[in-house]
């Protein structure tokens, strides 16, 4: 992988002026495909930052050294690409919004088909970003068929996480088994950062279901009731094929 | 300030504030503060009441936030002016709800969807 990269760096270099680099698409998806292994601690569901990753025993994501090359941004924000703090954000509800809003910026930027790389200047290297890597290559997967995530429920990869399509805890609470829960049709494999924005969306209040948050709403309500808004919130948080 | 008396307010002031708050809940989003961005939620029911409660429903003035730069904002105005302006706030909805890569486009499309299956009424 080094050397791959040695050889598109040059091959970047020449293409560039002296300080300037410029990222295809191409380059992009290699560099995001670092094979790390963050293992920070996630809080525990029912907390108000559930799922969110935690410095927890000290352990942090940063004690994975990694072989591949860091990303390269400009000192000088780009238009549009999300600002990347130098210095690791000392919070993790920190770290990840920025690798939220990259995540994002990186998605839409692919759907308009266009080149992630640009070219940039001052170059400088973002260490502590790389780590996430996985989260974001992930976030950028197009969507997929239910049968397929439900497959890929079987392979846990980093990245991506096991996705309830019925809530669990609200479920089990309402008495629901959990054979039925666990059940491979209610089981599905979505990017991290989706299954945060689903289980997020879940607990935020809103108008269309009276003032109240989905999970609420659908206290009491059928087993069926729930799939359909579980499945309509993959397919509207595009993990889902239409 | 706690609990404003928003009556008071001009209409403008109203829209400022109604904008303030959805920034502030994007951002509550973004840090995954759910609590925070909830307690928001119900400021922002307050200044719509106070809108709605104006003689002839003044709702209307939250369509000045459809072009904001923050999706927030733009996607708390337009759920707030279905009952006004139903043609021209789904147009705003389903414009923030395609792209599919964001958390207002989440709620954006379970919206319309909660629309057209009849669980929401905007009144």
């Amino acid at each position: 992988m080094q050397y791959r990269y040695e050889i598109v760096r040059n091959r970047l270099y020449c293409r560039a002026a002296t300080l300037n680099l410029l990222l295809s698409a191409n380059n992009f998806r290699l560099l995001l495909k670092a094979n790390f292994h963050p293992d920070e601690p996630r809080v525990p569901a029912g907390n108000s930052d559930g799922g969110q990753w935690t410095i927890g025993n000290g352990s942090s994501l940063r004690t994975h050294p990694s072989r591949l090359p860091p990303i390269r941004v400009s000192e000088k924000p780009n238009d549009d690409l999300p600002k990347i703090p130098k210095e690791r954000p000392s919070t993790a509800s920190q770290r990840w919004a920025i690798v939220k809003r990259l995540a994002g910026w990186a998605a839409e930027t692919a759907l308009r088909g266009t080149p992630i790389g640009r070219v940039i200047e001052g170059v400088r290297v973002i260490e502590w970003i790389r780590d996430y890597y996985p989260y974001i290559e992930a976030y950028r997967a197009p969507a997929r068929s239910l049968e397929q995530l439900e497959e890929d429920a079987l392979t846990p990869e980093k990245g991506y996480d096991i996705h309830h399509i019925v809530e669990q805890t609200p479920a089990e609470q309402d008495g629901f088994p959990r054979s039925l829960i666990e059940s491979g049709t209610n089981r599905v494999r979505v990017p991290t950062l989706k299954h945060w924005r689903i289980t997020a969306w879940y607990m935020m209040r809103n108008d269309h279901f009276g003032d109240v948050s989905p999970r609420t709403y659908l206290r009491g309500k059928s087993w069926e009731e729930r799939m359909r808004v579980g499945l309509m919130a993959l397919r509207e948080a595009g993990v889902l094929k239409p | 300030m706690k609990n404003p008396d928003l009556s008071i307010l001009t209409d403008e002031q109203l829209v400022a504030r109604f904008a303030e708050i959805g920034t502030e809940q994007f951002e509550a989003e973004e840090l995954g503060q759910i609590g925070r961005f909830n307690r928001l939620y119900e400021k922002k029911l307050r200044v719509v009441a106070e809108l709605k409660r104006r003689q002839g429903d003044h709702r209307r003035a939250l369509m000045a936030l459809y072009d904001h730069p923050n999706p927030q904002v733009r996607l708390n105005a337009a759920k707030s002016t279905l009952a006004v302006a139903p043609v021209a706030a789904r147009q705003v909805i389903q414009a923030i709800a395609d792209p599919k890569d964001t958390a207002q486009a989440l709620d954006a499309g379970m919206c319309l969807w909660a629309l057209e299956e009849g669980i929401f009424k905007p009144s």
